[in-house]
């Protein structure tokens, strides 16, 4: 369901286009497990059109795991950005 | 979690924030569709909710609980179900304006004792419409019921579509940690419902809040009206749940002319008029002097109930406690607030008498909220409105019910009655789904051509006055 890419610790995560709780809660534990093997994280949000609270959450537990310095959020679209705002992310996406 | 602590206030406000988020991506349809299954939840627990507010606070009637379950629920839904409250709302293409609703974030209700069910019903139909996540704080008193209510509506809620965390709920509650929620940055609005001090409260956190104020809503039985008919309007009224409602009548104002047939149609009611021996023992027991409030411990219990703890001799069938008054204010308890079969009644000489005696009942502490006329001349009731200072003003119908909406008039429905600033309110409208959206408006260009053709060098001659001025911006030929 997710698409990694991984290099010298970096990793980079690739979603679907709708990211529902149901969605999240089938990949939670396989990237956590990611997250923790490695230093720095991305989300790259490339076609994802949907942003479930529970993802959020992980964002969340991300950041508090890896410090803001090492995890970041990219290729949002305007109607994504908006929901990472108005959830308090404005730094990690501005 | 101790639940007074900071972090379960960061952790609801945290929730809230996160479902906000995920509720702004949801379409009309969406919503739609989550509304309807909380209403459809709601309404088929109406009954148990009612038994379990009426045990739990041991106030009002649960058969009337019931109705006002149901007026939370399927009223409301009929009220809002067709409005739009997702994106682009309304376009107006000679004007330009083209209006967008957006959700306004997390909101706040608190929930009063008197009607905690419905009022909660209402506050998650209106929250969920506007796609705003709501979380439920309830009195003291009416905690489980408040739950179970708020578990009833999410449960529907998500299986609907609804985010995690849409609505949630306060299973203990203490001050510090609602003014906690009530000053959290990250809360967008309070819909506060309930006593004075808990509405100033609200007021004073710095975040935008909606409230009610106390109500004294006289009722004037003007000498046209059908009087069988309006006593019986009021008596259903005010006996319904025991009196709870704020926009239950508390005085009758009534002329000389019609004096004996008004009392023989309450009495026939089984209304028992109280002489000054029982008005003074009534008054020691609903009135709390020290704190100039009706006493909490007599709101929403039956008239034979106050009766027997005054020690005034009625007869278990004894629906109403009528208390003949000359004056108005803090020399006559009885003509303030009382939420309970206790009415204040005045006998007066003219019309002019009568609009005075409602005008200052209406400031004795019920500025803004609601006043009632029963009357069939139009003149009169024209007349005795614009003196009235009330966000609604009820004609010939019973003011618990009539205040509220949709049963008796075109109001919209809603449990929260706005009372204007002289209630320290910011509106006087029956507050609904449309006050919790904010509204974008797109101003698309529109050339004033007026202003474009007009010599914009006669703002500089003071010769020209505003008069002179107008007319030639006016000018079309």
């Amino acid at each position: 369901m997710l698409n990694y890419k991984e290099e010298n610790q970096a990793l980079e995560v690739m979603f679907p286009s709708k990211l529902d709780t149901n969605a999240c809660m089938a990949f939670e534990s396989e990237l956590i497990e990611k997250i923790n093997s490695s230093n720095t994280v991305i989300f790259n949000m490339d076609g994802v059109e949907f942003i479930c609270s529970f993802f959020l959450r992980i964002c969340l537990k991300t950041i508090q795991q890896k410090g803001k310095e090492n995890f970041k959020i990219e290729n949002l679209t305007p109607t994504t950005k908006k929901v990472f705002m108005i959830a308090g992310f404005s730094d990690m996406v501005s | 979690m101790n639940v007074n602590d900071n972090n379960y206030v960061e952790m609801i406000m945290q929730s809230a924030t996160l479902a906000s988020a995920e509720f702004s991506q949801l379409n009309q349809e969406q919503t739609d569709k989550i509304v309807r299954a909380v209403t459809e939840a709601a309404f088929a627990n109406r009954v148990r909710l009612a038994k379990m507010a009426n045990e739990e606070t041991g106030i009002g009637k649960w058969e009337d609980k019931v109705l006002k379950n149901i007026v939370a629920s399927q009223f409301v839904y009929d009220d809002i179900k067709d409005e739009k409250t997702v994106g682009i709302i309304s376009e107006n293409k000679l004007t330009g304006i083209t209006e967008i609703a957006q959700p306004i974030g997390p909101v706040l209700a608190i929930i009063p004792v008197t009607n905690p069910t419905s009022t909660t019903i209402f506050k998650i139909l209106i929250s969920l419409k506007t796609r705003n996540p709501i979380i439920i704080c309830p009195s003291k008193k009416a905690i489980k019921c408040c739950a179970e209510t708020a578990k009833i509506c999410y449960d529907a809620a998500i299986a609907a579509g609804a985010p995690e965390g849409c609505i949630q709920w306060l299973e203990t509650v203490s001050r510090e940690q609602t003014h906690a929620l009530m000053g959290h940055k990250q809360l967008s609005l309070i819909l506060a419902t309930g006593g004075g001090s808990l509405v100033n409260a609200a007021y004073s956190s710095g975040t935008p809040a909606l409230g009610v104020g106390a109500g004294n809503v006289p009722v004037y039985i003007e000498k046209s009206a059908d009087i069988d008919f309006s006593v019986q309007q009021i008596f259903t009224s005010k006996t319904f749940d025991n009196g709870t409602i704020c926009a239950s009548e508390q005085s009758i104002i009534v002329e000389r002319d019609s004096d004996e047939r008004v009392k023989e149609a309450f009495k026939k009611r089984n209304a028992k008029f109280l002489n000054k021996e029982e008005i003074n023992k009534l008054e020691a027991v609903v009135y709390d002097k020290n704190k100039n409030l009706m006493n909490g411990d007599i709101v929403g219990k039956s008239a034979k109930f106050i009766a027997d703890l005054a020690g005034i001799e009625a007869d278990d069938s004894i629906s109403l406690l009528i208390a003949e008054l000359n004056e108005v204010g803090d020399n006559e308890p009885l003509s303030s607030e009382i939420l309970a079969p206790v009415l204040a009644y005045y006998v007066v000489d003219s019309f002019v008498s009568a609009v005075n005696r409602c005008i200052e009942l209406n400031y004795f502490g019920g500025i803004g909220h609601t006043a009632s006329i029963f009357s069939n001349d139009q003149e009169k009731i024209k007349e005795f409105s614009l003196m009235m200072n009330a966000g609604r003003i009820v004609v010939n119908t019973p003011s618990s019910q009539g205040a509220v909406g949709s049963l008796f008039n075109k109001l919209a429905v809603s449990l929260t009655l706005g009372c204007g600033t002289g209630g320290k309110n910011i509106t006087t409208d029956n507050v609904t789904a449309k006050h919790l959206l904010n509204i974008q408006r797109i101003a698309f260009r529109r050339d004033n051509f007026k202003f474009d053709k007009f010599d914009k060098s006669l703002y500089f001659d003071e010769n020209y006055d505003l008069n002179k001025v107008e007319f030639e911006f006016h000018k079309n030929f």
